[in-house]
């Protein structure tokens, strides 16, 4: 039997890391440990996990299958290949695109990504990216220089076996992704298999006119543990543009943060997240307007079956000085199924008076009159399930513009939908 | 953007219309809270050992509580040793027999209020409408009227002390059935101090003959007040309920913590409205009433009903979350809301709607407006629970902003564990639209009544709600706040 993870263990971790530490690391150590010594793991009484009781999971027995899914292969791209939370080198290509190891970076005594690292739209009092930031050991540094369009994808591929005796303190992994003024590029996260407990931060500084398109794809097995947070700044004129699909796990959790902290800066999210069984599947955004005249757009479908819980929080804040903020979320979901739970949380903080915010949340299920007219076709009803589950769905996958991408996100909500789509409502 | 300014100053500048003091003796208990207050209260009250007991259990939960902290909302530390719990009018002891007895000073306070006291038509020309009026003057209920004519129909409307005495069954049958003892920090604290407050029981079958109106009025310095309301309505029932309020003008802050209870039972519909104009504190933030309520209906029976509309315009705090229970199949639940925040107010108000009935179905309409450096939050909770297969909700929560200084937010929980049930929610912030504006001014019609015309109409689905008496109250209070502002 593992380890259970626990905050003593992690302090301990942390205070071994801390004593091989570069100065500039060390302080950056002192300063999250510190923080998350405070607050500790998040449980639901802290409000914004009150959906996801973290330290709860964890202490909780998980089931790793055998057979995992394998992960997807994006042809044409440069591969950061992260197996058990390790990158391994003989798997990956992403030095071709200048990218170099987080290790690497964090070992040097001077490194010029010192003052970047931890500080990109800070969350001082974030306990998951405070603990990342303490005991993060590997990941990926990418520095896109000024005016540069990298052609090629990168692509972060995290496999995990479930089986990860090495380390009971799990694993944080650390992307730290900086795009000069007109620098463009793609990111396409990729998260398979069944982590024991990881956390996952990237972290994305967009510099005036520079675009990001970002793909991530949570595939994980059931026993998957790991809660990730994207974390980033907008400058003036720059655009994010993130896709999230996501399965759920026995804990799955992503967190968007992002500022949008230029002029005319532009973040759009749209997501889908498809959770069967007893998984867990959280997407947590927040849309701080720090600046006048930016924009934001969330736009989050949901399917649910079995005994599963989704939960979505979403935040707009508009800072007084952001007038003509225009920000808008839309959150729906669709329940298939009589134990299913969605809890939706869209929230709007608003100190600027010229600015237009909008949201909206509904929650369902498939409709009886469309269902009806495909049955009334001869079409089975499983497979008629499966067809609108796709067209509620489809809206969203829509609007990833690689084909490569999109078929890879298509096939995954295909063969989750043949896996669950049919589950009959009615009969429970 | 100067004119803005200047209209937006004068908003500011508006003194409280209804800020006086009157002189009244007040019989007091001693300052602070301990269990020989509570048992103070309770022998004052003449009250059965039953209710003691549930006051005192409730008072040691409450020492075991903490303030909740969750809500946007900024203040000092509340000091609930430096308050008053009890305070009565002097002439407690020798009741008035009728209305000619009661302290002159104590009807001059109601008619700058504008409560008719005496048994009259309401307003004039419309046939037969009556209110009855059940007059909190602090703490103790001084006259009642209308008695005898809600009596013939088997109405019980009155104090709840006096309720305590001429029906004690029922009060014991159902108090702190909707909100236990031990619901919240504030509703813990009410349930051990509550001095006074109404009581209503609607027997099966009667359409209640008026609308019941109580109005509140906070007196005596630093005396927090703690009403405790209940309503019943058997099956089949039907009534209204307002409530309105308005409180002199004062430096220290006051607490005022109430617990309202609605029970409806199969078929059975409350109305409950409330206009809220209590102080809110000077331009500069100083003094306001503190107003942490709890208010909570249950729709025990199928089809059965409850709708809270509410006004709120005053206090420096308002925390306060009218909710419905949807027990019963076929129940229906409502939230209208209008809540105007200006200077430094601070609101955090919404509502909880709980579906566990089949087919039960709820209705939120929200309208925050903030202006100056207010801040205006909604938080609302919409919970279906796994056997309300049908359920229905509809949120609307829309915001204006009047000024750059103020804030708006929105924060809602929904929470769905059936398929079958459908939810709706949406939300908009705004401030007033420069082409209505702009449509209005091009028709010759000034600034402050275009405003008043446009806030008016983003009010307008609230407003309705409202019965007739207190539709032209309310409408004059959104005109006062709004008097000299512009987008």
């Amino acid at each position: 039997m593992a380890k259970v993870v626990s905050l003593d263990n992690l302090l301990a971790s942390v205070a071994a890391r801390r004593s091989e530490a570069a100065p500039w690391l060390g302080a950056l150590i002192d300063a999250a440990s510190e923080k998350f010594a405070h607050v500790g793991l998040p449980n639901r009484r802290i409000e914004a996990w009150r959906y996801s009781d973290l330290a709860k999971a964890l202490h909780e027995t998980v089931k790793v299958e055998s057979d995992l899914d394998a992960p997807p292969a994006l042809a044409e791209a440069c591969v950061a290949a992260f197996e058990n939370g390790v990158l391994d080198d003989s798997k990956s290509s992403y030095c071709a695109m200048g990218a170099q190891s987080l290790r690497k970076v964090l070992a040097e005594k001077d490194s010029p990504f010192a003052g970047i690292i931890g500080r990109i739209n800070p969350q001082a009092d974030h306990p998951i990216i405070n603990l990342n930031t303490a005991l993060m050991e590997e990941g990926l540094v990418l520095h896109v220089p000024k005016g540069v369009t990298l052609a090629t994808p990168l692509h972060l591929r995290f496999n995990w076996s479930g089986v990860d005796a090495a380390s009971a303190d799990g694993r944080h992994l650390r992307i730290l992704v900086v795009l000069d003024e007109d620098a463009e590029a793609t990111l396409f996260e990729s998260h398979d298999g069944a982590p024991s407990f990881a956390t996952v931060v990237t972290e994305l500084s967009l510099a005036p006119n520079s675009k990001l398109t970002h793909v991530r794809l949570e595939n994980f097995a059931a026993a998957a543990r790991q809660t990730a947070a994207t974390v980033g700044s907008v400058g003036e004129k720059a655009a994010y543009r993130g896709f999230y699909f996501s399965q759920g796990g026995h804990f799955a959790r992503h967190e968007a943060l992002m500022k949008l902290a230029g002029e005319e800066a532009d973040a759009r999210i749209d997501a889908a997240y498809m959770v069967a069984d007893k998984r867990h599947c959280d997407n947590t955004t927040v849309m701080d307007h720090a600046v006048p005249n930016t924009t934001s757009t969330q736009v989050f479908r949901g399917v649910l079956a079995g005994s599963s819980r989704g939960v979505y929080q979403g935040c707009v804040k508009v800072a007084q000085a952001a007038q003509k903020t225009d920000a808008r979320q839309l959150s729906r979901a669709m329940l298939l199924s009589h134990r299913a739970e969605i809890v939706t949380k869209p929230e709007l903080e608003i100190f600027a008076d010229d600015v237009k915010c909008s949201h909206g949340a509904t929650a369902g299920e498939l409709d009886a009159n469309a269902l009806f007219f495909l049955r009334a076709r001869g079409i089975p009803e499983a497979e008629a399930r499966a067809m609108l589950v796709e067209a509620f769905l489809i809206e969203a996958m829509d609007t990833v513009e690689n084909e490569a991408m999109r078929a890879i996100v298509i096939a995954c909500a295909h063969t989750w939908m043949l896996r669950h789509a049919g589950e009959a409502s009615h009969v429970e | 953007m100067s004119e803005e300014t200047d209209t937006l100053q004068d908003l500011a500048d508006q003194k409280y219309k209804y800020g006086f003091v009157s002189e009244i003796e007040s019989d007091f208990a001693p300052k602070g809270l301990n269990e020989d207050v509570i048992r103070f209260i309770s022998a004052k009250k003449d009250e059965p050992d039953w209710l003691l007991q549930y006051r005192l259990d409730a008072y040691r939960r409450w020492l075991t509580l903490e303030e909740p902290t969750w809500a946007k909302l900024d203040y000092p530390r509340i000091d609930f040793q430096d308050a008053y719990y009890y305070a009565a009018p002097k002439s407690d002891s020798d009741k008035p027999k009728s209305i000619d007895e009661v302290d002159p000073e104590l009807l001059r306070v109601y008619e700058k209020l504008g409560i008719p006291l005496h048994e009259q038509e309401v307003l004039a020309g419309v046939e037969q409408r009556k209110v009855a009026v059940d007059a909190v003057f602090d703490s103790v209920s001084v006259v009642t009227t209308f008695k005898e004519e809600l009596s013939k129909v088997g109405v019980i409307f009155c104090p709840i002390s006096e309720a305590l005495k001429t029906h004690p069954e029922l009060v014991k049958q159902y108090l702190g059935t909707v909100v236990p003892a031990s619901d919240n920090f504030y509703a813990t604290l009410n349930a051990a101090v509550f001095s006074e407050g109404s009581f209503v029981y609607i027997p099966p079958g009667v359409r209640c003959p008026m609308e019941l109106s109580t109005y509140f009025r906070i007196n005596a310095a630093k005396s927090g007040q703690f009403e405790r309301t209940l309503i019943i309505a058997d099956k089949g029932s039907y009534v209204s309920y307002l409530e309105g309020c308005t409180a002199p003008q004062r430096d220290e802050n006051q607490l005022h913590a109430a617990v309202v209870e609605l029970i409806a039972m199969e078929d059975a519909e409350i109305k409950y409205s409330t206009v809220q104009n209590w102080y809110p504190g000077d331009e500069n933030g100083k003094g306001g009433i503190y107003n942490f309520v709890t208010k909570r209906g249950d729709c025990r029976g199928d089809r059965s009903k409850i709708s809270w509309t509410q006004v709120e315009t005053g206090s420096a705090i308002t925390w306060k979350y009218p909710s419905c229970v949807l027990r019963g199949d076929n129940s229906v639940g409502e939230f209208y809301s209008i809540a105007i925040a200006n200077n430094f107010q601070q609101a955090d108000t919404g509502t909880k709607m709980l579906h566990l009935g089949k087919n039960t179905s709820s209705r939120i309409i929200s309208k925050g407006i903030s202006a100056g450096k207010a801040q205006n939050t909604y938080r609302g909770l919409v919970s279906i629970h796994a056997k309300a297969d049908g359920a229905r909700n509809f949120t609307q929560c829309d915001s204006l902003l009047l000024g750059d200084q103020c804030g708006a937010h929105t924060v809602p929980y929904i929470q769905s564990r059936n398929p079958k049930a459908i939810l709706e929610h949406e939300a908009t912030t705004s401030k007033i639209s420069d082409d209505q504006l702009f449509y209005c001014l091009s028709r010759g019609i000034p600034t402050e009544e275009a405003v008043a015309l446009i806030v008016n109409g983003f009010c307008r689905e609230v407003l309705q709600q409202l019965p007739m008496e207190f539709a032209v109250e309310a409408q004059k209070l959104v005109g006062i706040s709004l008097e000299g502002s512009v987008g």
